[in-house]
């Protein structure tokens, strides 16, 4: 299962196929939930209302139409990883794991367009391709509830300058940063661009609360649409871990490499263990968010925008970084610290959204052991409960600007008390 | 003039990596010649580890020369090389990523790296 089995046009010949048929999936399924011009007309309304945290999209105009505006973002993603000539490696595919998953959380077709407009400036500006900057980019429009949020609010002659100019200052600005907190958090935290949107959000609302003007994000959580959300996820996992099997991965044997690795990034999955081991765990660490889902049914708990934007995220890095021995622990650590206090209902909505995005800590479990991982998830839970209020709830990759502040206030302490690698 | 910075900042990663590594397998005696060339940096390695690595060593000269490279994986992640004291294969993957050349050759304890990081960035 190593790198000679794997080769360039593999890469790109066939792994592109499997973001473009989960697109196909969804459309297909768009259709199912809504057979009539409501589809559509649901699709709009996405496009033009705002978002943040935590706004589903599935309330806003339908299970379909949610599904659709989804389809059209991942697949707008894939073309342009491929036009640019880029190999789908597990970074790849965790980042459009991510763009389908979030536009069932905030993003659209609207609000990322300036946002990528001014990455690709970024990269004009640094006279380098643009394919260098595109995953940065692609990441950043975790910051397009700002862009959506000038497009309403600002007066009608006025909101396409704001919209536009927020958006490509975003784009531009994100990737520096991002490259910055990378070295602060040292690969510990998966959701890196999370991190650098979130002190950037902070800087811009502050900017913008110095002019008087407040993001204040208007919350919906649908309860529509369970059955048929719950049959597509399980379906793409199933589609995920056959794909595996067909890739080769046909053994315990063939997998069980994965299980070693810390997750620290850089463990691009793809490249380390080939495609079929990273397919078949790709759907286990999405198997593993799903299941806890559906086991909260007796709470309450249903599937919609929000929560299959979770179960996205935890498959897409199932091919960069998460694998199930490595996510358990910090989500263990999560629902302790939900159950523990009283503040922290295990059936809330930013609750179960991070019980699920936690795991973007599960290389502190990987790298140093399940016991730090458990605190490391205890924490993430209790800080993240208080920095949306830092970006006005713009920053749809909140867990991954808390998971920033956990590793600076837990890798040190870990790194301290924890005995050095041992030299022949 | 920037790119060149760049690419400098970017060997010393890797050359930080690669000697934490070697040192941790064991490695006594590491030679390690840095040449900068026209077009880009060379960087020759050649020393000893253990012979209880021999497998990983291996592992890691497989690392080092991928087939596939990712240059926005690089532009993301690459200052993450020779960061700190731990040597994993994702790090060692990562270096691979960086190099735009290598040739690793792995005998009985003892290994041979050409590895160059060129001035421009290509169109990989």
């Amino acid at each position: 299962m190593l790198m000679e089995r794997i080769d360039q046009s593999y890469l790109s010949r066939q792994l592109h196929v499997v973001p473009l048929v989960l697109s196909g999936l969804l459309a297909v399924f768009a259709v199912l939930a809504q057979p009539d011009i409501s589809l559509l007309r649901g699709f709009w309304a996405i496009q033009i209302s705002e978002t943040g945290l935590i706004t589903d999209p599935v309330a806003t105009g339908g299970t379909g139409a949610a599904l659709l505006n989804a389809a059209l973002v991942l697949l707008l993603s894939t073309l342009l990883i491929r036009k640019l000539g880029l190999p789908f490696t597990g970074a790849a595919f965790a980042c459009l794991f991510l763009m389908g998953g979030f536009a069932m959380l905030g993003k659209n077709l609207i609000n990322i367009v300036p946002i990528a407009v001014g990455g690709w400036l970024h990269a004009l500006y640094r006279r380098e391709r643009f394919a260098k900057y595109v995953y940065l980019t692609l990441y950043g429009t975790c910051l397009s509830p700002m862009v959506s949020f000038l497009m309403v609010r600002v007066r009608p002659g006025l909101r396409w300058v704001a919209m536009g100019s927020c958006g490509l200052i975003i784009g531009f600005l994100l990737p520096a940063i991002a490259g910055f907190t990378t070295r602060i958090h040292q690969g510990y935290n998966l959701y890196n661009v999370g991190f650098a949107a979130g002190i950037l959000g902070l800087g811009i609302a502050s900017i913008f609360k110095g002019f008087g003007v407040e993001f204040d994000t208007v919350g919906s959580w649908s309860q529509e649409g369970h059955g048929l959300l719950c049959v597509m996820m399980a379906l793409i996992l199933l589609g995920l871990f056959l794909a595996g099997l067909s890739m080769g991965c046909r053994s315990w044997k063939a997998y069980r490499h994965i299980l070693h690795h810390s997750g620290r990034a850089v463990a691009d999955f793809v490249i380390l263990d080939g495609p079929g081991a990273t397919l078949v765990n790709m759907a286990l660490v999405g198997a593993v968010g799903l299941g806890y889902l559906l086991a909260l049914y007796p709470l309450g708990v249903r599937l919609n925008g929000p929560l299959v934007c979770c179960v996205f995220a935890m498959t897409g890095f199932g091919a960069f970084g998460k694998h199930p021995r490595n996510v358990l622990p910090v989500m263990t650590g999560a629902v302790l610290a939900a159950l523990l206090m009283i503040e922290l209902p295990i059936n809330a909505s930013g609750v179960l959204l991070a019980t699920l995005l936690c795991t973007c800590l599960a290389p502190i479990a990987g790298q140093f052991g399940w016991y730090w991982g458990v605190a490391a998830g205890f924490v993430h839970m209790t800080i993240v409960q208080n920095t949306s209020i830092l970006h006005g709830g713009m920053n749809l990759y909140n867990n991954g600007f808390a998971a920033g502040l956990v590793c600076i206030l837990l890798v040190p302490v870990i790194e301290a008390v924890k005995p050095e690698p041992q030299e022949e | 003039m920037k790119k060149r910075i760049m690419t400098r900042r970017r060997m010393n990663h890797v050359a930080s990596e690669l000697s934490n590594a070697l040192l941790l397998m064991g490695g006594r005696q590491i030679d390690m010649h840095l040449l900068r060339e026209d077009m880009g940096l060379r960087l020759r390695i050649e020393g000893d580890f253990a012979l209880e690595h021999q497998r990983e060593m291996e592992i890691m000269a497989r690392l080092l020369q991928p087939q596939v490279r990712d240059p926005a994986l690089v532009e993301t992640y690459w200052e993450l090389a020779g960061g700190d004291q731990y040597t994993s294969e994702s790090e060692l993957a990562l270096v691979g990523q960086m190099l735009d050349a290598a040739v690793v050759e792995v005998s009985e304890g003892r290994v041979r790296m050409d590895l160059y990081l060129s001035f421009e960035t290509k169109a990989r």
